[in-house]
């Protein structure tokens, strides 16, 4: 009855193919999810809700006047992946997260890639994140993104194509986390078995940053460094902080002194030895970085040069997740690895190339135009949607900064149904999945599905009104 | 059986190197026994990784570091699917007479000379005799003479080296797979079975159990009429089966070498190599 009149729309559906049947690998959970009545669904989702609230699952909305923590919008339609799709998806992200993290130890040491001629020079010196500052300096295990998130869209075939990577702080994954406990604690009965689980994500990201800490240090002490209550993202920074038993602490909170960075506790100063910093490389030195800032710690840029301790992510990693340089990670496969991309991406037009150029003043009503280094979907306008003001904005901010915009064609991905009003309706969906870069690659199985809940809308991201889902990749 | 296998190989060396050329065979086959999910060879310091297929169809990654640099790490990371014959369904019929054609022995010549580590001494060559006895069928033949190098040769890391002969080894039946695998290679050549050397990797669930699962491994193959090339490991005594991923086939060690190198450089080097396989 649920299924009934769901209707799949001219782009790939999650749920049925073009015939409108439901693909086999969601015939069990459409099944059981249909077995409710609207009453039960009604009463569950209320539950969830109040669950959500309780549990204090926000995030935070910067300019809005309405107050800025919102719980996360949540929708009870799993998304399911079968096996042999996750099976190519986690090698894509393997391969790409092991060239990025070859390219960053490149841009940071020798620099082949460019003398060679496959990135020009100008893409990573004009890319905001760049830290030529720390070119020579070596970091622990010669790792730079220990924590990616990857953004996949599915075209009209259903193609998983990589939107963009995350790989300075990227959140979301507690999410993932919470999704999935408050599915199994309302819908219990939903899940038949062989859906994999994810809850060994804090262990496993626990055993990421202890393999970088200096020296070798066989029990160091690990933190996790936030901007504070205020940043969108602290409900995730003290829930995985939790989650791994460490401290969680604020730049006021640790102290830099003779190259070692210690953390003030009631017994006096301890060492820290790796920081899991979910706080930009702006505001985590005010001597080397922003000098405004209040948020880091005097000398600990200078802790990490002398490698006394390490940072989750590295710094300057920026460089590798910046929208011109995504252009190019096909060609670092294919330098590093010597291989073909095994996850496809959007086709991108650079602005700083004269032809590309040309292409996008020409055709920008039919285009996504996105500033190279903003994520969260802010500074980011799609052509089909925009008025003719703000079109004419985009191309005199693109005509002035020809370095800082790349545009893409509109990829219509994929939809998935959603629950809206007690029926469901298809709404775009995308797939964040975390890679995790340690003693060896982890990918969490599943990942953040966020669904646009405005009709029609593209924009996934929570701060521009999206909610998730819980994702589930079935073990056979 | 999804296997998945990390192979490490650091070198430090005392003072800085130049002019670092490396040639590795460590790309698993891709064939009906075995699918590959997921390779990466990864090096530091980041270099450009080029490729090509060799003689033997084996996939060669190579690099070259011009630049002074004092330590070099490659890790192997592959994911691969493997499934296996049983032995019993073999064509246990087939004759070794079958084999003494010249449309056999033509196309295989490779697989049947005496050459290099593989050397056929007439005294291996009357064990071979020895060993066949009465029997006529290959897959009998070739199972006694597994057996005899299992029984006769002890494993014993560090008494031998890469440019062992057989002829050594024969006399001093000590040593590594490759050893092992080398001496079975002779021995069924000169009965005049094509058999070739296999570089890989093997799975040892309980740990401690399969000989040479710390390390790169290596075995053989023999070719059966109508049924195509068989594997066999004399280390551990037992046909291929789904524990196996094979990377490199050659004539011998020479052929198959997993990684292969030369820098310019004076001073001290170290290596070390690990190798962890685990079922996913």
């Amino acid at each position: 009855m649920l299924l009934d009149d769901y209707k799949a729309a001219a782009l790939f559906d999650e749920l049925v193919d073009e015939k409108g049947k439901v693909r086999p690998y969601y015939q069990s959970v459409a099944d059981r999810l249909a077995g409710l009545s609207q009453e039960e669904l009604a009463q569950k989702i209320r539950s969830l809700e109040l669950l959500f609230l309780k549990q204090g699952i926000t995030f935070t909305v910067y300019g809005d006047d309405r107050g800025t923590e919102r719980v996360f919008p949540f929708d009870p339609f799993p998304r399911v992946v079968p096996a042999h799709e996750w099976e190519h998806i986690e090698a894509g992200l393997i391969q790409r997260i092991t060239a990025l993290n070859l390219f960053l130890y490149d841009v940071y040491h020798e620099q082949r890639i460019i003398k060679d001629g496959i990135i020009p020079t100008e893409v990573i010196h004009g890319a905001a994140h760049y830290r030529p500052e720390f070119v020579g300096v070596s970091v622990p295990k010669d790792a730079y993104i220990h924590v990616c998130g990857t953004d996949l869209i599915r075209d009209h075939d259903g193609r998983y194509l990589v939107l963009e990577d995350n790989g300075r702080c990227p959140s979301g994954v507690s999410y993932v986390l919470e999704n999935r406990t408050a599915m199994k604690r309302v819908f219990p009965h939903l899940f038949g078995g062989g859906v994999r689980p994810v809850d060994t994500y804090p262990s496993d990201l626990l055993a990421t940053l202890r393999h970088v800490a200096p020296h070798e240090n066989p029990n160091p002490n690990v933190v996790l460094l936030t901007p504070g209550v205020h940043n969108s993202a602290y409900f995730e920074h003290s829930f995985l902080a939790r989650q791994m038993s460490i401290e969680i602490v604020e730049g006021r909170d640790l102290i830099a002194l003779d190259g070692f960075v210690y953390m003030r506790t009631t017994r006096g100063l301890r060492q820290v030895d790796v920081i899991y910093r979910r706080i930009d490389d702006d505001f985590l030195d005010p001597q080397v970085f922003r000098k405004d800032s209040a948020l880091g710690v005097p000398g600990l840029v200078d802790a990490v040069r002398r490698g006394n301790v390490a940072l989750a992510n590295a710094i300057g990693t920026g460089v590798a997740d910046d929208k011109v340089t995504y252009a190019y990670v096909p060609e670092m496969i294919r330098y590093y690895l010597c291989q073909e991309p095994i996850l496809d991406q959007v086709p991108t037009y650079l602005a700083w190339r004269p032809d590309d150029m040309k292409y996008i003043l020409a055709n920008l009503p039919n285009l996504v135009v996105k500033a190279a280094n903003e994520s969260g979907g802010y500074g980011m306008l799609i052509g089909p949607m925009a008025t003719k003001e703000q079109i004419e904005e985009f191309r005199s901010k693109v005509i002035a900064h020809p370095r800082n915009y790349i545009a893409q064609p509109v990829v219509n991905f994929s939809q998935h149904p959603t629950l809206v009003d007690g029926h469901l309706e298809g709404r775009h969906v995308d797939l964040r999945p975390f890679v995790l870069w340690g003693d060896s690659v982890k990918v969490l199985p599943g990942g953040l599905t966020r669904v646009a809940l405005k009709k029609g809308s593209i924009v996934v991201n929570s701060s521009q009104g999206g909610g998730s889902k819980d994702t589930w990749v079935l073990a056979h | 059986m999804k296997l998945r296998i990390l192979h490490r190989t650091e070198y430090r060396y005392a003072l800085p190197v130049r002019n670092n050329n490396n040639e590795l065979r460590v790309t698993p086959l891709d064939n009906a026994r075995q699918r590959t999910i997921l390779h990466l060879v990864r090096v530091l310091p980041a270099v450009k990784m080029r490729r090509y297929q060799d003689l033997y169809r084996n996939t060669v990654s190579f690099f070259e570091i011009d630049e002074a640099h004092k330590s070099l790490v490659i890790d192997v990371s592959s994911v691969v699917e493997t499934s296996a014959t049983p032995f019993e369904a073999l064509p246990q019929d087939a004759l070794l007479s079958d084999l003494a054609k010249p449309e056999v022995t033509e196309s295989f010549q490779p697989y049947l000379q005496s050459d290099g580590p593989v050397q056929i001494t007439p005294q291996i060559w009357r064990t071979a005799i020895d060993v066949k006895a009465d029997r006529k069928e290959i897959v009998a033949v070739v199972k006694g003479l597994m057996d005899f190098v299992h029984e006769t040769c002890r494993y014993v890391p560090g008494v031998t080296s890469v440019s062992t002969t057989t002829e050594e080894f024969f006399a001093k039946p000590q040593g590594v797979c490759q050893d092992f695998a080398h001496l079975l290679l002779a021995l069924c050549r000169a009965l005049g079975i094509p058999a070739r050397y296999i570089c890989g990797y093997v799975y040892d669930p309980k740990r401690g159990e399969v000989l040479g699962s710390h390390a790169s491994h290596a075995w053989c193959e023999v070719w059966i009429p109508g049924y195509g090339w068989v594997g066999l490991d004399p280390t551990n005594r037992r046909p291929i089966n789904e524990a196996y991923v094979a990377s490199a086939i050659g004539r011998d060690y020479r052929d198959a070498t997993p990684i292969r190198g030369s820098y310019w450089g004076t001073g001290d080097r170290e290596m070390r190599v690990t190798v962890h396989v685990e079922a996913k």
